[in-house]
């Protein structure tokens, strides 16, 4: 057991779900006591950790993430120092160097197998292995790089501080896509871990296993089944797949920003909030501030704005905005389904901006909300299909059984066959829809629990989800990207 | 110690007597032992031999002992299953044994295990050990079958359910194996393919139809097609090309009522199936075994069942 520790299993990479994982971090803690006052051992103590975990994750890679991090710092520097064209030679080699990566690893095949069909050529398709949270941490070196540029942020003191910046584990793999400027002032100057602090993150934590091990790896399962065959199923079934998968995503994303979190609080950092009752939209504009709200925002200050924004025009605005939302889709996965699913919540997006231009009231009747969020939370649903469905076909195939087969026998059906995923989608359905108000109450009577209690609270969780959990836990859905 | 040390740092911090720059080591020491306790404890109950119920409901294990339950899924069943074989070797199971009234009593224990029978053409009227595989099909298909084997003097010997498997769930695991080596059927009914009816990637399936052929090969079979209730790409017709001449039932030409949930039949449905089926068996099939239609239906099932979940549970 302790020699597979130390040793990288491409069949069992580490995730925060990992119970040797969780164990390992609790005597890094145990360790991080002693060094947490000493600024210098702090920093290098991290680092030593975070580029373990990496190796954990995604093995020989930690090469490959090296390079990168060389290069950023090497360019940023001189980015900072020169002006003119020389300036913009550099970033336009430092982009273009940081995102070879990302476009030969995930973008390689996807571009030879339509060149392939296309042109009826007969191109091999590369054997590659997407290293887990490329996409990720492009997008970080992206930032950091354009920010230098723009002289938002000096580059980093020392290669130490990137390195920690970069590597630092709880956003390592999948988010939240952290900004160099929100994250390397903290460095030098982390949160005071106090009680509250410690309660928070561990609430985190365990609040983000439970979404992702309890809820999450549950409703996949039936997610799953019909995914491998929707015309099989009644449309009812179906429908209730597209609400599952709808909270499976959330509770599996949002856990695990939940994880991240906390334990980057317990650490003494804090990362952007990634989710803020994305489900409880009105709007679409109003759900791409409230869902992934890291990579919204990136995607606004690093696509959108720089190719104008709402400067140049409406019909500009209309384009740039599409064009933002079909670079999110692609950056979500190599496949023409994402392209697709980002271009039509571009032009959602679009279309909704068009209609608060004629009718920039919005009611606060509370019909109308309700009516909102529903209409925005089925559109999302319905897009969701392309996202998991394994095929254009398949995705059309479940929606078309949506449509036209479904009638209330299927859910007394469904529900004499499979009620605790019924359960299941309403458990979840409390959760997300209730208001953050509502959730904040109860996490603050959860805050005056003793903290030698917690330890028994963690206790009771971790096996908890042992007992429901299936074997086999399934990858975050995000680490794929 | 530890604890005391972690709470006085944790009063001073409250108090403010502590340096409100300084972290708290004792706070840090003890979120790590909230990790590192629980999840020690956890590691060694898991490895350790002793099982912890409370309230009727056991602690699960992790990881090793997580894969050996995984594999268990089967082998719990079998360990049930040894129960189980000592009872169909035991004079007490026989005199449960409600005979049919041509037949008479019969001991079970009689019934000939052979991997080498030789049926030829004729129907061969002795008793069997059934064993009924398949799909979620299985699971209503079983209770026909029960009143079938009870009118026959058959021993339906296990019912096992795969819900939502498909062919290469069947084909390529050795969960197949390890059921016909522990239950030793005389006859096998196999039951699959209505989850993969709207397949078309016919290749691979016939690949892994041909590899469930020879899993089968040696103990005679009845390979069932499954009902048509959604338009068939071609995995019949790789199904029957892939088992033996004579050992395919295409279900795909009998109208069968469906259930509530459109997807299987009603109860309905199943005793038309299974009528028809047994009219096969006895006429046409390669291996022709008696089934005469029971005088009494919906007899208590009297088998072991199986029922596993593909989503969960894939085989090995």
């Amino acid at each position: 057991m302790f020699q597979d520790l130390f040793t990288y299993n491409t069949k069992e990479p580490w995730f925060f779900t990992e119970y040797s994982f969780l164990l390992v971090f609790g005597i890094f803690l145990l360790l991080y006591a002693l060094v947490v006052n000493n600024k210098k051992w702090k920093k290098i103590y991290i680092i030593l950790f975070s580029l373990f975990f990496y190796y954990k994750s995604s093995g020989p890679f930690i090469g490959l993430f090296a390079l990168m991090i060389l290069s950023d710092y090497i360019f940023a520097h001189f980015i900072y120092k020169k002006e003119g064209r020389v300036k913009k030679l550099l970033l336009f080699l430092a982009l273009l160097y940081s995102l070879s990566f990302l476009l030969y690893f995930k973008y390689s095949n996807f571009f030879i197998s339509n060149f392939n069909s296309f042109l009826g050529t007969d191109f091999k398709l590369n054997n590659l292995f997407l290293p887990i949270g490329i996409s990720f941490y492009t997008f970080q070196s992206i930032s950091y790089l354009m920010d230098v540029y723009r002289k938002e942020i000096p580059p980093a003191k020392n290669f130490t501080d990137y390195v920690f910046y970069m590597t630092f584990f709880p956003h390592l793999v999948a988010g939240p896509i952290v900004r160099a400027k929100d994250f390397l002032p903290q460095i030098e100057k982390p949160q005071i871990i106090r009680l509250s602090l410690y309660k928070e993150s561990l609430l985190r934590i365990i609040v983000g296993l439970l979404k992702k091990l309890f809820i999450a790896d549950y409703l996949g399962k039936y997610v799953e089944i019909i995914h491998q065959g929707p015309d099989g199923f009644t449309g009812g079934e179906n429908l209730l797949s597209m609400y599952a998968y709808s909270f499976q995503i959330y509770f599996d994303f949002s856990g695990y920003s939940d994880i991240a979190i906390g334990i980057a609080l317990l650490l003494g950092y804090r990362l952007k909030e990634n989710f803020d009752n994305p489900y409880g939209a009105r709007n679409i504009t109003s759900f791409w501030r409230k869902w992934h709200i890291s990579l919204s925002l990136w995607l606004r200050d690093y696509i959108y704005i720089p190719l104008g924004g709402n400067r140049k025009g409406v019909f500009n605005t209309y384009l740039f905005l599409f064009i933002t939302m079909l670079v999110g889709g692609l950056w979500h996965g190599a496949d023409w389904r994402f392209v697709f699913w980002g271009m039509a919540h571009g032009i959602a997006l679009i279309l909704h901006k068009g209609w608060t231009h004629f009718f920039p009231k919005q009611s606060e009747k509370w019909y109308y909300k309700i009516l909102g969020i529903i209409i925005t939370f089925h559109f999302v649903g319905i897009l969701w299909i392309f996202f998991r469905a394994t095929s254009f076909e398949s995705a059309f195939l479940s929606i078309n059984q949506i449509f036209t087969a479904t009638s209330w026998v299927d859910f007394q059906g469904f529900w004499m066959t499979r009620p605790e995923v019924m359960y299941l989608l309403a458990f979840s359905s409390i959760i997300v829809f209730t208001s953050q108000k509502w959730k904040q109450k109860i996490i603050d009577k959860i805050y005056l629990i003793p903290t030698f209690f917690w330890i028994i609270l963690i206790a009771i969780a971790l096996q908890v989800i042992l007992q429901f959990k299936d074997d086999v836990v399934e990858p975050f859905i995000y680490f794929q990207f | 110690m530890i604890l005391l040390w972690s709470m006085e740092k944790e009063s001073n911090i409250i108090s403010g007597e502590k340096n409100e720059n300084s972290n708290s080591k004792g706070l840090i020491f003890w979120a790590g032992l909230s990790f590192v306790i629980p999840l020690t404890l956890i590691y060694f109950y898991s490895y350790s031999q002793h099982k912890i119920t409370i309230s009727g409901i056991e602690l699960k294990k992790i990881f090793i002992e997580d894969k050996q339950e995984k594999t268990d899924v089967l082998s719990t069943s079998t360990q049930q299953s040894e129960e189980q074989s000592s009872l169909l070797h035991s004079s007490k199971l026989d005199t449960i044994f409600d005979p049919s009234p041509e037949q008479g009593e019969r001991n079970l224990n009689d019934i000939e295990y052979t991997k080498t029978w030789d049926f030829g053409s004729n129907l061969d009227t002795t008793a069997q050990r059934i064993l009924l595989m398949g799909d979620s099909e299985c699971g209503g298909l079983c209770y026909q079958l029960n009143d079938y084997c009870q009118q026959n003097g058959h021993k339906l010997v296990l019912s096992f359910v795969w819900n939502s498997a498909s062919i290469y769930n069947f084909a390529y695991s050795d969960t197949v194996n390890k059921i016909i080596e522990e239950f030793k059927p005389t006859y096998v009914f196999l039951v699959v393919g209505l989850n993969e009816l709207y397949s078309k990637d016919i290749t691979n399936r016939t690949s892994a139809a041909k590899l469930m052929a020879e899993k089968l090969s040696g103990i005679p079979y009845t390979w069932v097609g499954p009902a048509n209730f959604m338009k068939d790409y071609g995995i019949n017709n790789a199904f029957k090309l892939s088992a033996q001449e004579g050992t395919f039932y295409p279900t795909l030409n009998l109208t069968i009522p469906k259930g509530g949930d459109k997807r299987h039949p009603s109860q309905e449905g199943y005793k038309i199936w299974m009528d028809s089926l047994a009219v096969w068996v006895e006429t046409k099939a390669k291996y022709k075994i008696k089934l005469a239609p029971p005088v009494k239906r919906n007899r208590h099932y009297r088998s072991r069942l199986i029922n596993l979940n593909a989503a969960e549970y894939r085989g090995y």
